[in-house]
């Protein structure tokens, strides 16, 4: 092997080592005793053959369904530029046109590739220039944009994206719909609303809205600076009403924008700076933070708090949360957290917990509270209740071998 | 009877409730209780191959229901930990188990994508934020892409040989195959992912920046 690919193997797998397999010592402990209570549980019996016979059956039938009556994929025209290898090369402004309606735009200079055609959307990646796409809503419909690190989501709506490798700056500017966006920063993704725009360099992102978008949402509960650093995904539904206003896919920062913070306090934390989160809310006020700050900032406390040590002040943000943001997407979790935080007292997580579950039924952590709940009622007359219908619901699920001990000791 | 020793003498919950560690005579009586399920042994194994079972699944699979396959794989261990005939060789026992149930879900994921059975359609779900360096945190993401797109046995292969840094004779060991099947396997990863990566504008360009500054 030649010494350079022996080189580029250690560094490609001293870059996989950065994934570790370590978890907060509470995670592991309560993972630790999951599994001595599913061990503890008479005769886990190992898996009957029946079972994958049946589902590879299954399979197999539906495979041969995939096979003989496959779903078109969708086709596609270009129009001003031609295809090489898959990469559309626009000299001038070049339009992609699919079969069900959906059209790209690929602004002179752009490059961009289509790939993964399905019959309900495609994947485009972007590799340099501006690209607009216009999406037909269709039930479905699974449209994706990449751009470098970041990649955005569709179902059925109008955007742009500006992506210059060079600068490695990256944009999305919202006209209709909803997008969801995923790359650095931006942690299992950010929701966009129309008029809002996304701006991406490395260590930073930004959500901007148009002078308009701020006029019609003048009564949104939550004023915002023009710039709004961007919060972590559950408060991305909040994150940037504005009053100011660089107009929509501007690919240069405004000069003399204002700005309130060099570093958001969503990076700070994803960048593991919680003591310096906490630094920032008391140089503001706690208390001014718990009564005007934005959800990212009052999310971002409670797990720069939570993670500190300081339970008090994590209690107090998630409850201000559920206070100033009812029915925000950061609230409804927040209920959630709250139930984690109070299992010293059964009662009260489980408040919690059904709190979340009446809000947010097929929420993320919806199976999570669910078989905390059960947890917190072994030994109770509602604990078996709460295991059937656990089972009900998630017969696989991470806590179905302490639901079959508690139905089965009955 | 069962073959432990405890450095105490507390019963077994107030063991757990303070932490007290519990040594086993040997391997083979930690093996031997394993194999019965007592929980002191579950406790051990636990803390002594928790993390890195946690890691070869992320690392194999992707964050996605990281701890159900976590559970998944300490059960199936304590199935058929009876059959390990060297204690020795536990370590690589348990990592064999690991990568077997990493390799029923690589293949299950596999047939869902296919049968478009998904939830989101996504493919996979990005590796965990890491802080700090955007580039890195690029080129890491890249590189898990990259990944889920090798078959299963050549992702675990270049998940054990070269990012888990393991020997050829204990990745043939983990795999129960030959030495020459490893060693096979092993090139056709490294060759596939070589390929992939230089071709990866991220991963290039983070192998070029590497190689500057060493």
């Amino acid at each position: 092997m030649k010494q350079r690919d022996e080189q580029d193997l250690a560094r490609l797998g001293a870059l996989g080592r950065e994934l570790e397999g370590e978890v907060l010592s509470s995670v592991d402990t309560l993972e630790r005793r999951r599994l001595l209570a599913a061990l503890d549980r008479p005769g886990r019996r190992k898996l009957d053959w029946r079972v994958p016979a049946l589902a590879a059956m299954v399979a197999a039938a539906a495979i041969l369904v995939l096979v003989f009556w496959p779903a078109a994929a969708l086709d596609y025209e270009v129009s001003g530029a031609t295809v090489q290898r898959g990469f559309v090369e626009a000299t001038a402004d070049t339009t992609v046109s699919f079969s069900d309606g959906t059209t790209l735009i690929l602004r002179s200079g752009g490059m961009a590739r289509v790939a993964d055609v399905t019959e309900v959307g495609a994947r485009i990646h972007v590799e340099r220039g501006r690209a607009e796409l216009s999406v037909t809503p269709r039930p479905g419909a699974a449209w994706a944009v990449s751009a470098g690190p970041y990649e955005v989501r569709v179902t059925g709506t109008q955007f742009t994206v500006d992506w210059s490798p060079a600068s490695r700056r990256f944009s999305v500017a919202l006209s209709e719909g909803e997008v969801v966006v995923e790359g650095p920063l931006l942690g299992d993704g950010l929701v966009l609303r129309p008029g809002q725009t996304l701006e991406a360099v490395p260590g930073d992102v930004r959500v901007r809205s148009s002078r308009d978008l701020a006029a019609s949402t003048a009564s949104t509960p939550t004023a915002a600076p023009s710039t709004a650093p961007v919060a972590s995904p559950d408060t991305a539904d909040s994150a940037a009403p504005a009053d100011s206003a660089e107009p929509a896919a501007s690919s240069s920062p405004e000069p003399g924008a204002p700005t309130t913070e060099p570093v958001s306090w969503a990076q700070l934390l994803a960048e593991g700076k919680h003591d310096e989160v906490m630094r920032r809310a008391r140089a503001r006020g706690i208390g001014s933070v718990l009564a005007s700050g934005s959800p990212g900032e009052l999310t971002a406390l409670g797990d720069a708090a939570r993670y500190t040590g300081d339970g008090a002040t994590a209690r107090k943000a998630l409850e201000q949360l559920r206070a100033r943001f009812s029915g925000q997407p950061a609230a409804k979790t927040a209920a959630f957290l709250l139930g984690r935080m109070s299992e010293g007292s059964p009662a009260a997580a489980i408040r919690y917990y059904d709190l979340y579950l009446s809000e947010s039924p097929g929420g993320a952590y919806a199976a999570e509270a669910e078989g905390r709940k059960l947890v917190l009622s072994q030994g109770s007359p509602a604990g078996v209740a709460l295991a059937r219908a656990y089972l009900r619901k998630y017969p696989k699920g991470p806590y179905a071998p302490l639901a079959r001990q508690l139905t089965s000791a009955r | 009877m069962l073959m432990l020793t405890l450095v105490h003498d507390r019963d077994r919950s107030t063991a757990s409730s303070t932490g007290a560690e519990v040594r086993f005579a040997s391997e083979a009586a930690l093996i031997a209780a394993a194999a019965k399920r007592h929980p002191e042994a579950a406790r051990v194994m636990w803390d002594r191959y928790a993390v890195m079972v946690r890691r070869l699944i992320l690392r194999t699979v992707g964050p996605s229901e990281v701890d159900d396959l976590v559970q998944e794989s300490f059960l199936r261990l304590f199935d058929c930990v009876d059959r390990l005939r060297d204690p020795e060789r536990l370590r690589s026992f348990v990592a064999g188990v690991t990568m077997r149930v990493a390799r029923e879900e690589l293949r299950r994921r596999k047939a869902r994508r296919w049968l478009r059975l998904t939830d989101d359609g996504e493919l996979s779900a990005p590796p965990s934020r890491r802080g700090g360096d955007v580039e890195a945190y690029e080129a890491l993401n890249r590189l898990y892409a990259l990944l889920d797109r090798l078959d299963a046995d050549t992702r675990m292969v270049f998940v054990l040989r070269f990012v888990e840094e393991m020997p050829a004779s204990e990745v043939a060991e983990v795999l129960s195959v030959s030495l020459a099947t490893a060693k096979r396997r092993i090139r056709r990863a490294q060759s596939k992912v070589l390929t992939a990566a230089r071709n990866d504008p991220s991963l290039a360009s983070y192998l070029g920046a590497e190689e500057a500054s060493s």
